[in-house]
């Protein structure tokens, strides 16, 4: 495998019960780069996200065929721990989430959870929240609840929150769709900053930000990946012509 | 295949608004250049000013094709084919307007022309501006219908004027030698060739940015430099 390339889908079918929501997936993710997911709504990009931690497990009667390698490694394998994946993988949501704790404890908790043996938990908090670019807001207040954060600080929080898992990977559904322009121009600006230590892989309806933010873009339609190119490439000449309709507003 | 329309008409009515407005651009600056040239074939002073008042509708609608896509660029956010149309909007109408210009020029130095007595009779000009004619005639088709090879065939005919444009300079340059009363009028005679040069250029620029448009790729650079 290249060296920069940090995750492999290799034929990746996906069904909820019957239904089969994606098929025939294969590409790679690469190291160190945004790589963005669009489509419409049903096109299988939310569930191609969870599908690389993990997540859909937690969903009854769900399947995966092929294979998804993490630096080598199928992710699927049966003596693989998800919880370990998704430490290694983490992830953001659509609606910030956080827990009704403190602001430091919404940090600490999930190392102190996992005991992956954090020496300096002040450290790892200051850090995390640096890294997420919400230290100098809330430095003065770690003890106070997170619940009174506005919406872009708790995106932040939560971004924060995972970074202190110490994973390799972000995964974003969706992060700033419940936010402000102003907070998703931070979040924005963070991303571009997170991908110099973290690869980021995003979900977004929103094409502007795919096109601002991303290094990659794959289009997705009907569970099937349709293209997937440079971002540049994609929105100002995509070799697909579905994929042009798609991003020109021509769908349907 | 045929295009499939914007989910949103009022988007899609806007495109449609630039290019209707580029054709109506083109059409007013094939119609100059054939009067200035018909002002100087029939030494008709008249035609010629027609051509140097008309230039303000070409410039008025340059301007307003041109705010028209910013608008779009600043509202819409084209991507793809909608993004390199308008892009290649911006360019042709750019242009079609220094073509309007040349044609002013071209009209201002047969009125000049027009008060002397005939230096020769005109023979290459005609040609060449028929040439030119047919150059910018085939860009804007080849935008209107999306036609790459006609686009190639315009490319081609730049090689043709500006022979023909190197020929009428030597000519004259014989004519100067031989009677220095004749430079005056001969050189107003090269500013007519040059100037249907130029846009024989402008012409390829229209047929090279929808080349771009087509295919993404700019070939603009591949070839000679607009001077």
């Amino acid at each position: 495998m290249d060296s920069d390339i940090i995750i492999k889908l290799n034929k990746v079918n996906f069904y909820y019960g019957q239904s089969r929501a994606l098929t025939d997936i294969t590409m790679n993710f690469r190291k160190n780069k945004v790589s963005a997911l669009i489509g419409p709504s049903g096109c299988g990009k939310s569930t191609l996200l969870r599908l690389l931690n993990r997540m859909n497990d937690l969903i009854d009667g769900t399947r995966v065929e092929g294979e998804i390698l993490f630096e080598e490694k199928n992710i699927y394998a049966q003596n693989v721990d998800p919880v370990e994946i998704r430490r290694k993988i983490g992830m953001v949501f659509q609606k910030p989430n956080p827990f009704p704790k403190t602001i430091y404890n919404n940090i600490s908790y999930g190392p102190k959870l996992t005991g992956i043996g954090v020496e300096d938990m002040d450290t790892l908090v200051e850090q995390s929240l640096k890294r997420a670019v919400l230290w100098d807001e809330v430095k003065d207040i770690l003890n106070k609840s997170a619940m009174n954060l506005s919406g872009g600080q708790q995106q932040r929080l939560c971004i924060a929150r995972a970074l202190a898992m110490k994973p390799d990977i972000l995964l974003m559904d969706e992060p700033t769709s419940a936010l402000d322009p102003i907070s998703t121009a931070k979040i924005e600006e963070l991303i571009e900053e997170l991908k110099k230590n973290y690869t980021i892989i995003i979900v977004t309806h929103n094409m502007q930000q795919a096109a601002r933010i991303s290094d990659e873009t794959a289009f997705f339609y009907l569970g099937n990946l349709v293209e997937y190119n440079k971002t540049e490439k994609i929105f100002t000449n995509p070799d697909v012509k579905h994929t042009e309709d798609y991003i020109t507003g021509r769908f349907g | 295949m045929e295009e499939r329309k914007h989910t949103s008409s009022h988007y899609e009515m806007e495109l449609q608004e630039i290019k209707n407005g580029l054709i109506y651009l083109g059409a007013l600056t094939e119609k100059a250049i054939h009067l200035a040239m018909q002002s100087l074939a029939e030494r008709n002073t008249e035609v010629a000013n027609k051509v140097v008042v008309n230039d303000d509708e070409i410039d008025k609608l340059d301007t307003e094709l041109e705010e028209r896509c910013i608008r779009i660029l600043a509202l819409r956010q084209p991507t793809a084919i909608d993004l390199r149309f308008i892009t290649t909007a911006i360019k042709i109408t750019g242009h079609l307007e220094r073509i309007g210009d040349m044609a002013v020029n071209i009209a201002e130095k047969a009125i000049q022309l027009n008060e002397e007595p005939k230096l020769k009779p005109y023979i290459d000009l005609p040609r060449m501006s028929a040439i030119v004619e047919e150059m910018v005639g085939k860009s804007l088709d080849s935008l209107i219908n999306g036609n790459l090879e006609v686009a190639e065939k315009v490319r081609q005919l730049e090689q043709v004027v500006d022979d023909l444009n190197e020929q009428i300079f030597r000519e004259l340059l014989t004519f100067m030698m031989e009677d220095s009363k004749s430079i005056h009028r001969a050189l107003l005679i090269m500013h007519v060739s040059k100037n249907l040069e130029r846009i024989a250029d402008h012409a390829k620029g229209i047929a090279d940015m929808v080349t771009y448009m087509i295919t993404g790729e700019n070939v603009r650079h591949l070839t000679k430099e607009i001077s």
